[in-house]
């Protein structure tokens, strides 16, 4: 976009992202070294050697290639680099075949670099970087190792014992140098995660296979006496191959994503949405590393996700890391991340500081949606309560002043019915007793009108079939089993229905009313049709409350009613 | 006669005990659980069990489960349930099944001892007692629906009613001062408009006005 505003779109470092450009130049400078390079060894050579030249320059090819390609997919990892390095051992060890003899000197002393290239490559897996002294000092022996007989007949030539020497000591110390590398990759192995051990074992055990059967293969030909075979140079070369083809695999495999540009990162700068903010993606995207997370701290210091829930503090040491998005000098949110995957922690904070403002304003979205729910929480909290409320009082009519009733009542007919009172006494204390009577009915309604009892259990279904056998007006009612509703969802969907029946009848004089109450999956879904005049609005009519009621326990209460057209009222809660 | 009584209110356990030896009944035993009145049944084969709906634990329907339990394991043993709150689907589950000897009635109908003990013996001769409130409801519903019920006159809608409740054609002649003759005469002119086959049976009666009323 051209309009984009300055400064939003960062431009790409040069240090970390190779433009187009550079990849285009190293690949073209490979073609052309590759080229070259069979113009120097193939003049001279008969079949079938001339063949395993060109597969040995190809062996080149693959190994530049695989180093573009990871390059490319992860610019701020070292391997990409590391990768196109090793090519160019592969290239030297490849002279020792020309013709041209300064060119095959060089060769010599090149000839089994690459198996130290290679030995830093795992060590250095997956950031690129060596990590402790110990890796240090062995890959820094590898390639001593690796050159010494090259370099000894520089030195002492024509000496064949000296170079016996030399040999000899190529091979112990390069059996040193693959012990002590399988012991460390051995333990990063263990170390590691189930994700990152997928992501480490195949390379790690293709590596060490390379590194040692091609001297091993060489020592068995040598034993068969078959030195110097067609058939051994090209499996060697093969295996050789197969170092950076096992690379690309694990990069294919999605152990290792592509890194996004700058680009990427801002265009994620646009959107917020709710729950999930694309900025973790596009954070994780440009580092490679699909394990980050982003933690927002909250105003009073909280640890927030990107849900809006307040979490326990991340984890830092071994596999996590932290490092902290400042702005105005404000920590807004922490970028948790895998430090195995990312090295550079000041890369990890420069790439936070770039969308430190889009990280804020995140934070406050986040932010919000906690305040929402815990406003939604509190909400529910107080139909609860009304509800216990509302329960308790029934429980205490019912148990209290209905039973006192009925003993009121049983008393006064006593007295009415003894032998011993007069005439008047006798029927006064009748009309008593069918007054009290009258008054308890008058309490029973009331009491089911507060909340009928119970409507746990089987007692949604039974209130609200008591509800429509009790319509002046036909009502047809359908439903599915309802037990196991929680009461505070029940309870709201029974004054639902109670309501827009009552509606139905002395608002609307409908003439006919449909009822169906269905639980799906974890759904109560309630629906209350009649055929009367229309025209309710949800404001109106003693919905208003309901409405507040069922957004309280997360539902939602819709009402279709055009003039003329009866209403339809459609009532969705969770109860699950 | 022995009686077992289960209601969880101590008070009206009490209370209704008293009116019910006043009245001549033996009360065998009088407990406060679903559980316990299941055990007393057991122990006392009582000819009536007078049960609250709503005990404890869950103060639901404990004490229609137990009634339907004693129904299964003794169908000798009249049962006459109490409630707070009567609705429809609770009688039809109580009376339009079984052989007789059910009551379903409001808890204050209590109060009005004489017709209340009235109704407890007619159950344990083998009758029915349907509260009129949950009769209320049967009748308005068929009316609202149709089928026969709203083209009865006041009078006849009023006799099918009290067919219901169970009543004899000679309580009904008193209550509605009505020689019995004549309430024959009406019974078999609301027989005629519903279609329903004559019973002499009361119980029986009950059942086929129920069927008609709930179909």
């Amino acid at each position: 976009m051209s309009s984009s505003p300055p400064g939003i779109r960062a431009q790409p470092n040069p240090s970390h992202a190779p433009g187009a450009f550079l990849v285009a130049l190293v690949a073209s400078l490979g073609i052309l070294l590759a080229g070259m390079q069979l113009a120097v060894i193939l003049p001279g050579s008969q079949q079938p050697v001339t063949a395993v030249l060109i597969v040995y320059t190809a062996v080149f090819v693959v190994y530049i290639g695989a180093g573009v390609l990871a390059w490319m997919r992860r610019p701020s990892n070292g391997m990409g680099p590391l990768l196109i390095a090793a090519s160019l051992a592969v290239y030297a060890g490849n002279l020792g075949n020309a013709s041209v003899v300064v060119l095959a000197l060089v060769g010599d002393v090149f000839a089994t670099v690459v198996f130290a290239a290679i030995v830093q490559l795992l060590l250095a897996f997956p950031s690129g970087r060596l990590r402790g002294t110990v890796s240090r000092v062995v890959v820094s022996a590898a390639y001593a190792v690796a050159v010494l007989p090259g370099v000894g007949a520089l030195i002492a030539p024509g000496d064949p014992q000296a170079q016996d020497v030399f040999v000899l000591t190529q091979r112990l110390g390069g059996l040193a140098v693959m012990v002590v590398t399988a012991g460390l990759l051995a333990r990063t192995v263990l170390a590691a995660d189930a994700v990152f051990r997928r992501l480490l074992l195949p390379l790690y055990g293709y590596g060490i296979f390379a590194v040692l059967a091609v001297p091993a293969s060489a020592a068995l030909f040598d034993v068969l006496g078959a030195q110097g075979s067609v058939a051994l140079a090209t499996i060697q070369l093969i295996i050789l191959a197969g170092v950076p083809v096992a690379f690309v695999a694990v990069i294919l495999r999605g152990g290792f994503p592509r890194s996004g540009g700058w680009e990427e990162l801002s265009e994620a700068l646009a959107v917020v949405r709710e729950g999930k903010t694309p900025l973790r993606d596009a954070l994780a995207r440009t580092l490679g590393d699909e394990t980050l997370r982003l933690v927002f701290t909250g105003e009073d210091g909280a640890w927030i996700d990107e849900r809006g829930e307040i979490i326990d503090p991340p984890p830092v040491g071994g596999q996590r890391a932290l490092i902290p998005v400042m702005v105005e000098g404000r920590t807004v949110a922490s970028i948790e991340y895998d430090p195995r995957l990312t090295v550079d922690g000041d890369y990890v904070r420069r790439v936070g500081q770039v969308i430190a403002v889009a990280i804020d304003r995140a934070r406050l979205s986040v932010e919000l949606l906690r305040s929402r729910r815990e406003l939604m929480a509190s909400r529910a909290r107080l139909v609860d309560a009304a509800d216990r409320e509302r329960l308790r009082i029934a429980q205490d009519l019912h148990d209290g002043l209905q039973m006192q009733l009925v003993l009121l009542a049983l008393e006064a007919q006593q007295i009415a019915n003894a032998a011993e009172e007069g005439e008047a006494t006798s029927a006064r204390s009748r009309v008593l007793r069918v007054n009290i009577d009258a008054a308890a009915s008058d309490l029973r309604r009331l009491v089911h009108d507060v909340l009928p009892l119970p409507l746990v259990g089987r007692g949604l279904g039974n209130a609200i079939e008591d509800l429509v056998d009790r319509m002046p007006i036909p009502t047809a009612l359908e439903m599915t089993s309802l037990e196991e509703i929680p009461t505070a969802a029940a309870t709201t969907a029974y004054f639902v229905v109670a309501e827009a029946l009552t509606n139905a009848v002395k608002h609307a004089h409908a003439d006919r009313v449909t009822v169906t109450v269905a639980r799906v999956d974890d759904v109560l879904r309630v629906s209350v049709t009649d055929t009367g005049v229309g025209g309710a609005h949800v404001e109106g009519r003693g919905l208003g409350g309901l409405v507040d009621r069922v957004e309280a326990v997360g539902g939602s209460l819709t009402v279709t009613s055009v003039v003329g057209a009866g209403t339809n009222l459609r009532m969705e809660i969770p109860c699950g | 006669m022995r009686v077992v009584i289960a209601e969880d209110e101590a008070l009206l356990r009490q209370g209704l005990a008293l009116v019910l030896e006043q009245d001549g009944f033996e009360v065998v035993s009088a407990v406060g659980t679903a559980a316990e009145l299941e055990d007393a049944v057991g122990e006392h084969q009582p000819q009536l069990v007078i049960t609250d709906i709503r005990m404890p634990p869950t103060f639901t329907d404990e004490g229609l489960v137990a009634a339907h339990r004693i129904r299964a394991s003794s169908p000798d043993v009249a049962i006459v349930v109490l409630s707070q709150h009567v609705q429809r689907r609770y009688a039809i589950e109580l009376v339009g099944t079984g052989q007789g000897k059910v009551g379903y009635l409001l808890k204050q109908r209590i109060a009005d001892v004489r017709t209340f003990t009235q109704d407890l013996r007619r159950v344990v001769r083998g009758g029915t007692a349907l509260d009129p409130d949950v009769v209320e409801i049967l009748l308005s519903r068929a009316q609202v629906l149709g089928g026969g019920v709203e083209r009865l006159t006041p009078r006849q809608r009023e006799v099918l009613g009290y067919m219901a409740e169970g009543r004899s054609n000679s309580w009904i002649a008193s209550a509605i001062g009505f020689s019995e003759k004549a309430v024959v005469q009406h019974t078999s002119k609301i027989y005629d408009a519903l279609g329903l086959a004559v019973d002499a049976d009361d119980h029986r009666r009950v059942l086929a006005v129920l069927r008609y009323l709930t179909r």
